[in-house]
């Protein structure tokens, strides 16, 4: 073994699977809690680094009309208005490009809990030969191997499998891939509350290239990995969701007003100001604090 | 700062083929072998081979080259079956993990039949080897089934579903053994049951419950049965009865049951030691052999040797009596997983990954042959 994943294995991996095995004792040997129980500490753990994305993010908002002013102002120059905006950036503390590690430490850590769900469910032979390398044992007792094998039914699924769950419907069988469908249902919500709108077209172009993609991104991941997987993409996309709500002090926009109308939040300088926002009176961003003290 | 559309793209796509490839399966099993009349069987993956143990010469495969498995197409872990005029083998689908069995002929390795026909639903994933008493093939099913074959025409004697199978439990991947009237079947929870091997039906009152998983093959020696369990323990246990005799603490999980040799059965665990234990269950060699890495596999018995292989890719020649190494070999990358066998004056491993299908040495370890994947 290499060097970096000996380290690797050592300090993160194998700990995550001896914290999913112990949740699974802990909560009755329920699999689908200990995932979600899992999710949760992880994003406790992550709590730090995704607040400051997402105050970044809210910052990033309240940029939006200075940004269009450049954009209209510097229009034509790309260079001039690459330099000032980036000096607006400077000015008001925002990295844009801040938003893209929590992005990026997501992967290793979905591929971490992929991996993890799989070695416990251990589903095959070589699986569990990893599996005995990596169970802690206590007072030279192997406590954690004795709760192998794991249950890993829930309700309809195999939480250890991709989802096939197909309906005859007039002699043909369909899929029905309802846990892909909320994978896909909730990542695009998450996307949508978390992104911040932006009035270059570029950008906004980008934003709505992800908010497709990712959305059918990881549900075509989830319909083709284990449906464990699945549960851990469900969990972590609403808590994205109320932890923003919570950062930000949005939990109108977060929950309610973004989910029914399908629009991204615009604030009311830059709607007063948008050439391309949406046709309706975009609604006022959520009064801060002081606005709220002062009603 | 400004990203164009094409390199967003280019990020996304190899995030997709990084997630995909972390996220995608190792093989599920390690090779199985078999050696009938002369000739080895190899379930490696992609083929099934059969060979010649002398010369290693190739004498067909399955699928053959250019050749269609149609129903039988898939991955071959599980050791065959060797009975009359067939070679019984257990065809995976990768993607689901759902098997069916298929007859080949002896002589050339074609298709003969196919269980269950592809009309029908497969069965679940078989990782346990099959096993033949001459006129039936038994095998065990990763979601509870234990099933008899007519060898000739693939048709079923009988099915049994184990009590309690389904919803991931009654998962049998130990390879099951035969005594007299009764076929003994270990599960991954924890349990031995016995089956009356015409009619299917449980005969001992109630299972022998371990503490731990039973997943290796079983080891049968007179009235006494072997099973290792992931709760560390060899156990021994009554065959008639299913009632336990005695069991042994290893120092980690012990996998296959033990080599029977004379007086003696040698058994190695998954923290790399080996062990000589008298039919007691004390041990015999003065200290417990270390190998370089955790040893899943049975260890091979040739007169006064004793072979184990590791799952770092070493094969130990040790002495019988004492325990202590003769020579080892080293086979890494390939990770000895599979147990070694003895035909026709040759010790045979079946590496898994690595370059090598199958490697032959000399029972002195000289290499003899080997097979290239």
């Amino acid at each position: 073994m290499n060097p970096i994943t000996l380290i690797t294995n050592l300090l993160f991996f194998q700990p995550l699977v001896n914290l999913l095995l112990v949740l699974y004792a802990l909560l009755g040997r329920s699999f689908v809690l200990a995932i979600v129980a899992l999710t949760v500490l992880i994003r406790l753990l992550l709590y730090p680094l995704m607040a400051q994305q997402q105050r970044a993010a809210r910052k990033m908002q309240e940029l939006q009309p200075r940004l269009q002013e450049l954009q209209k102002k510097y229009g034509k120059d790309r260079e001039k208005l690459a330099q000032e905006q980036m000096k607006l950036y400077k000015e008001a503390g925002v990295n844009p490009l801040g938003g893209c590690l929590p992005l990026l430490l997501q992967f290793p850590i979905l591929i971490a809990v992929y991996q993890a769900i799989i070695h416990v469910l251990a589903l095959n032979p070589i699986a569990v030969i990893d599996l005995a390398k990596l169970l802690y044992r206590f007072n030279g007792f192997p406590a954690l191997a004795t709760l192998l094998p794991i249950q890993s039914q829930f309700l309809l699924w195999d939480l250890g499998r991709p989802e096939r769950i197909f309906i005859p419907v007039g002699g043909i069988l369909i899929p029905l891939p309802l846990m892909t469908l909320l994978v896909i249902l909730t990542t695009w919500w998450s996307q949508k509350v978390m992104t911040p709108p932006s009035t270059d077209p570029q950008t906004r172009m980008t934003t709505q290239l992800m908010n497709l993609y990712m959305p059918l991104f990881f549900g075509w991941i989830s319909y083709n990995l284990a449906v464990g997987l699945s549960i851990y993409f469900i969990v972590t996309n609403l808590i994205s969701v109320v932890q923003f709500a919570l950062v930000t002090r949005d939990w109108r926009g977060a929950l309610a007003r973004r989910l029914a109308l399908g629009r991204a939040p615009v604030t009311p300088s830059s709607s007063s100001s948008s050439s391309s926002g949406p046709a309706t009176p975009a609604p006022p961003a959520r009064p801060r604090r002081k606005a709220r003290s002062a009603k | 700062m400004r990203m164009s559309l094409r390199n967003i793209l280019k990020g996304l796509g190899m995030l997709t083929g990084v997630v995909l490839a972390a996220c995608s399966g190792a093989p599920p099993n390690w090779p199985g072998m078999q050696v009938g009349d002369q000739t080895l069987y190899v379930a490696d993956l992609d083929h099934v081979l059969a060979v010649d143990p002398q010369s290693g010469q190739e004498r067909w495969r399955f699928p053959p080259k250019n050749g269609n498995a149609g129903a039988c197409g898939g991955v071959y872990h599980a050791a065959p079956a060797v009975v009359a005029e067939r070679v019984v083998i257990a065809a995976e689908n990768p993607g689901t993990g759902e098997s069916r069995l298929c007859g080949l002929d002896r002589e050339s390795g074609a298709l003969q039949w196919v269980y269950p026909p592809a009309e029908q639903p497969p069965l679940g994933p078989i990782f346990a080897g099959l096993i033949s008493d001459g006129t039936q093939v038994f095998v065990g099913t990763g979601d509870g089934w234990v099933i008899a074959l007519d060898p000739e025409t693939g048709q079923p004697r009988w099915r049994t579903r184990l009590p309690e199978a389904g919803r991931g439990a009654a998962r049998i991947w130990s390879t099951p053994v035969l005594s007299g009237t009764l076929l003994v079947v270990g599960t991954m929870d924890h349990r031995l049951l016995a089956l009356d091997r015409e009619s299917g039906a449980l005969r001992w009152p109630a299972p022998f419950q371990a503490g731990g998983a039973i997943a290796g093959a079983l080891t049968l020696d007179g009235e006494i049965l072997y099973a290792g369990a992931f709760d560390d323990h060899l156990y021994a246990v009554d065959l008639q009865s299913g009632q336990e005799r005695w069991r042994f603490r290893a120092s980690h999980w012990v996998w296959d049951g033990p080599a029977v040799a004379g007086d003696r059965l040698i058994v190695g665990d998954m923290s790399g030691k080996v062990w000589a234990l008298d039919r007691q269950g004390r041990p015999l060699w003065a200290q417990p052999f270390q190998a370089n890495g955790p040893v899943r596999a049975r260890p091979l018995v040739v007169e006064d040797r004793v072979y184990v292989a590791d799952e770092a890719g070493w094969l130990h020649m040790l002495n019988l009596a004492d325990g202590t190494k003769v020579k080892s070999v080293n086979l890494a990358p390939g990770r000895l997983l599979t147990s070694p066998v003895a035909a026709a004056d040759r010790i045979v491993v079946a590496p898994t990954g690595g370059p090598f299908r199958v490697v032959a040495f000399h029972p002195d370890l000289r290499e003899a042959w080997k097979l290239a994947r």
